[in-house]
């Protein structure tokens, strides 16, 4: 078989429902040679810190404070149509590049909005062959999730953008510790679609180099 | 054939199935995870958001240590999405078995100041099988829960010992 990864990605659990945006972070930033903070609290939450302080949105008054998505002033919420109540990002694609670049002290990752299954993975491989991991925002709007490598070339591959593709390896936050390949089929119709409401309604957001 | 009239997978056919897709995978990335590994459990799961769509969740050990985890459709066999440990020694953690769901299901629920579901001991259903669908309780097919009925409630306890009195989705 045929796989191209990013080497030495650690895999770190997310400590809270809403970590999956600072845990995928960490995961980014321990590859690329950021080192740990020394003192208390966790990585995690002086990340998780950083998006709060970052995100330059205005919690709208009447939207939910929810175990999954904790209130802050700076909160991004949205709503598919003025009669819905209000849903929250715990960390946007646009902090979450912030935090990044601003870590790395470098532009080296961009938000990528596509509008495709096949351009948005594209982007994730064109990332991985440079050497940076992908980010990868899952069933719309959902879920954070590293991707590290793909298979490709070999029988029962599909061809797409040049690239004859089997699977996609992913380090899920959420999981446990380990290397998730989802076979290409799985991954376009099943992992990735686009995101419903708001600033990046109808396009499927990766993050990837700049 | 119909679905509803179609048999799940035997044990045998799903090993047969899970042991060719770990030759497969020897080749791979996941060597570590599938060299040597044989099929060892397989567990039901049921996708609530779909209808009548079942998996398994194959796991394979080598030796005693669990290493991998490969999902296969429950009625035509198709291997999904497979999961490995990446270090030689590493170890998939172990889900909770059916026998010890109710137990951890009091225990975890003690645990938290915030659980306002009054649960009594005789009168809680256990669903035969596990269930999963996307939710910000969990992202994987990899972490099912076991749902129980209280009144006309639902909880839910993942295989990893998590409990929630929901699941939700929302913006990540």
């Amino acid at each position: 078989m045929a796989d191209a990864f990013v080497n030495n990605v650690v895999w770190v659990h997310q400590e809270k429902l809403h970590f999956c945006g600072p845990a995928v972070a960490q995961m980014v930033l321990t590859v690329l040679g950021v080192a740990s903070p020394a003192t208390p609290p966790s990585w995690q939450t002086q990340l998780y810190d950083y998006v709060t302080a970052n995100t330059n949105a205005k919690r709208p008054k009447n939207a939910p404070d929810t175990e999954e998505s904790p209130a802050f002033p700076e909160q991004k919420c949205e709503r598919c149509r003025t009669s819905d109540p209000y849903t929250c990002w715990s960390s946007t694609p646009n902090v979450l590049k912030k935090l990044l670049n601003a870590k790395l002290g470098a532009n080296r990752y961009t938000v990528s909005a596509r509008a495709n299954e096949e351009s948005a993975t594209d982007a994730l491989f064109d990332s991985i062959d440079q050497g940076l991991p992908g980010i990868a925002l899952i069933r719309g709007w959902a879920h954070w999730v590293v991707v590290d490598g793909y298979q490709h070339g070999l029988a029962g591959s599909e061809n797409f953008l040049g690239r004859d593709v089997n699977g996609v390896y992913i380090r899920d936050p959420d999981a446990t510790d380990s290397v998730h390949l989802i076979p290409w089929p799985k991954w376009r119709d099943e992992y990735l679609s686009v995101v419903p409401c708001g600033q990046y309604e109808g396009k499927i957001v990766v993050l990837k180099n700049a | 054939m119909e679905k509803s009239t179609q048999e799940m997978l035997t044990t045998d056919r799903t090993f047969q199935i899970a042991r060719d897709a770990a030759k497969q995978y020897s080749e791979s990335r996941l060597k570590v995870a599938f060299t040597s590994a044989t099929p060892q459990e397989k567990w039901l799961v049921q996708r609530i958001d779909r209808e009548d769509s079942f998996y398994y969740i194959v796991s394979y050990n080598v030796s005693a240590r669990e290493t991998a985890r490969v999902i296969v459709d429950a009625f035509d066999g198709k291997v999904g999405e497979a999961s490995g440990i990446t270090r030689e020694d590493g170890e998939l953690p172990r889900y909770l078995p059916m026998s010890d769901a109710m137990n951890r299901l009091f225990t975890e629920s003690n645990r938290s100041a915030k659980w306002e579901i009054k649960m009594r001991s005789g009168l809680i259903g256990l669903h035969p099988v596990l269930v999963w669908k996307p939710c910000v309780q969990s992202s994987t097919p990899f972490l099912p829960f076991y749902q129980f009925s209280v009144g006309e409630s639902f909880v839910y306890l993942r295989v990893d010992g998590k409990l929630s009195a929901r699941l939700t989705t929302g913006p990540a």
